[in-house]
């Protein structure tokens, strides 16, 4: 990256030419203001001095000009003051102060100068012309050297000082830079090792609470949520072929002793296993997939305000004719007007599942119990049974991925469907734990906060 | 009626040509969606069994294409997919029916069928519906056979209504669990099953000829013999 490419830089370029425009306005705003004020003092004690010089002529006449002249020089310095008498003939009749003044006419308003003075030198002057009656005619003259001094004086030290202050700007805007630039670079650096290592678990280094530390903030959550995920993804693929390993080996070895035989009716009956076999592992695959990716937090799920009442009914309805059938009594105690957040089939597979189990499980003239209240913002489901229930031990081992009862496995299924629940169930910030239940059987209580 | 076939997989779709050759049906084969939709424009099919990832162009994409053109040609998707989400993206995006693979065959017949049968019917607005002497009154939701009232709770009567639209084909317990009760999962109780045999006995149990039949390893089955 080229030094002008980066984004500080070009920042801090710019406040410096917005920085040196505006102080270049300023400067010929006050250069401007200082040369108007001062010549305009030089004017009025030239019109000062006219009044005073007319007054004494009036009243003392020649003497008492001369007098008030020579004091005007000896109290103001004879170096920056010159005068200059006519009379009538226009002959020199008096002159004083080092300005030497060369007119010979009046003029009008104030005139500006180049004069040489007695010490020689070169003086800017500003000069005026009066009559002072009698067809006498008077020239005064006041250097504007001092003036001119002065303005030197302030230019330089104008510029003087907004240079230094530009070079110091400078200084800072480049160091601010670099200190930006390094805290950049931290990043860079560990973006390109995680790029480079594939190490999700390396962090950004925050530090205080600016923009960029926040940043750095953000960037550590998303790195932390990409490492959840890429870690989902892994247990999925991982617990996949663990999962499939076992049925693909019978579904293997059957189809090679079936390949050894010659017989019509052994082969069609090896394609009938391998066909149920076929659709227990599709089944098996899809259960875990979901469980997965209900667990990584990666399954795309629409969510909106469930009826969760009227969708407890619903399944309440959809499965009392098979409970009836197995000879059990299926009973609903849902309360109204109960709204969660979540995803109906989601929502609906929970029940589902719970009540599957319980049908599963109890035997003829058993009870099944569906419950659900509001308890302080939460809902509180209750599917509990008659059947022969859960020992305690065995309460959290339930709904970890195929577990099972049963160790003699006489009973179908796939030992999926309670972890498949419990992933639902988190999905939707809700939890599940087994209880004691007063039928005598198993008891899943479910939380889900309410919408 | 001829049907067409987008599947980038050659196997998978000549599998399914073979077995729509066997239920009598004519199909062509498009092997992206890009050709789908170049063969779906100017072929004049009945039906269009579209796969939703392809190259060039997926299956959704082509169907919002030729549905933003105004063919109203059914379409059924299978897809890899089987989140609840996708299905609904696949129905938005112009699809009739929606089927998750690997499907077994007869799911994908009895759902072909339906669809099939539903342009055919699509144009008239019936308000009543019978098969044999079964009739059902849309407006008034009333049920009678031979002239005898049946009462059925609302549940039962969706599911009657479903099976009476389709009256003539194969509905597998899928269709009946998606259509009457809006699940898309199948729970492992029979308990569509028990349902269709409570409404055996609404319709059925006192006429001498019965309306509603199971077909085994299928699913069910209304008509009049």
């Amino acid at each position: 990256m080229k030094f002008s490419d980066s984004a500080p830089v070009r920042l801090i370029f710019l406040l410096l030419v917005v920085y040196v425009l505006s102080a270049g306005l300023i400067f010929f705003f006050l250069d401007y203001q200082l040369n108007s004020t001062l010549t305009k003092g030089v004017d009025h004690t030239l019109s000062e001095e006219r009044s005073l010089l007319q007054l004494q002529y009036r009243d003392n006449g020649t003497a008492g000009l001369y007098r008030a002249i020579k004091s005007e020089i000896e109290s103001e310095g004879s170096q920056s003051h010159g005068f200059r008498i006519l009379d009538r003939q226009n002959r020199v009749t008096y002159q004083a102060g080092g300005l030497i003044l060369p007119m010979e006419k009046m003029f009008p308003g104030v005139r500006q100068m180049e004069v040489e003075a007695s010490d020689g030198k070169s003086h800017s002057i500003r000069v005026i012309s009066f009559s002072l009656g009698d067809g006498m005619t008077a020239f005064t003259a006041v250097s504007v050297e001092p003036m001119i001094a002065l303005v030197r004086d302030f230019r330089q030290t104008f510029i003087l000082t907004a240079g230094v202050l530009s070079l110091f700007g400078l200084a800072i805007g480049i160091w601010l830079v670099r200190q930006f630039r390094s805290r950049i670079d931290v990043f860079n650096r560990n973006t390109n090792l995680i790029m480079q290592s594939g190490d999700l678990s390396s962090r950004m280094p925050v530090t205080g609470n600016d923009e960029l530390s926040v940043l750095a903030g953000n960037m550590n959550a998303m790195l932390e949520r990409i490492e959840r995920l890429v870690q989902g993804i892994r247990q999925v693929s991982d617990n996949i072929a663990h999962d499939l390993r076992t049925p693909m080996t019978r579904l293997r070895a059957d189809v090679q002793v079936a390949l050894q035989q010659e017989d019509p009716e052994t082969y069609h009956a090896a394609l009938k296993r391998v066909h149920n076999e076929l659709e227990k592992m599709q089944s098996i695959f899809s259960s875990l997939l979901a469980i997965s990716r209900a667990e990584s937090g990666g399954m795309p799920v629409k969510r909106a305000v469930v009826d969760f009442s009227e969708l407890l009914d619903e399944l309440l309805e959809l499965y009392e004719p098979a409970a009836e059938e197995k000879g059990l009594v299926l009973q609903g105690e849902v309360a109204q007007g109960l709204l969660v957040y979540g995803n109906r089939q989601l929502l609906a597979q929970i029940i589902s599942n719970l009540l599957d189990n319980a049908l599963k499980y109890v035997p003829p003239g058993g009870e099944i119990r569906l419950g659900a209240n509001l308890q302080d913002n939460h809902i509180k489901v209750l599917v509990e049974d008659g059947g022969p229930g859960i020992p305690p031990e065995m309460r959290d081992k339930v709904f970890e991925r195929f577990a099972r009862l049963d160790p003699s496995r006489t009973m179908a299924g796939s030992g999926l469907g309670l972890s498949l629940v419990k992933a639902f169930v988190e999905l939707h910030h809700g939890s599940i734990s087994i209880v004691n239940s007063s039928l005598g059987g198993s008891a899943f209580l479910l939380d889900l906060p309410a919408a | 009626m001829k049907i067409l076939i987008v599947e980038d997989d050659p196997a998978a779709a000549q599998l399914l040509q073979q077995g729509l050759a066997g239920l009598g049906y004519r199909s062509s084969i498009a092997r992206d969606g890009e050709h789908g939709l170049e063969m779906a424009r100017g072929g004049n099919f009945d039906l269009w069994v579209v796969d939703v990832m392809m190259p060039r162009m997926d299956g959704l994409t082509m169907l919002r294409t030729l549905r933003g053109e105004d063919d109203n040609t059914p379409a059924l998707i299978l897809s890899a997919l089987g989140e609840v989400d996708e299905r609904v993206e696949g129905l938005r995006s112009g699809g009739d029916d929606y089927l998750v693979k690997p499907y077994a065959f007869n799911e994908l017949q009895a759902r072909i069928e339906a669809l099939l049968r539903r342009t055919r019917s699509a144009q008239s607005q019936e308000t009543v519906l019978d098969v044999g002497d079964l009739k059902l009154e849309l407006l008034t939701r009333r049920v009678t056979r031979s002239g005898q009232e049946i009462f059925l709770k609302p549940r039962e009567l969706r599911l009657l209504e479903y099976l009476m639209r389709h009256a003539g084909q194969v509905v597998t317990r899928t269709m009946l669990l998606e259509n009457v009760w809006d699940y898309y999962f199948d729970p492992q109780t029979n308990v569509v099953d028990v349902h269709i045999s409570r409404l055996r006995h609404q319709i059925d149990k006192y006429f001498p000829s019965p309306l509603l039949h199971t077909v085994r390893g299928e699913g069910y089955l209304l008509r009049a013999e």
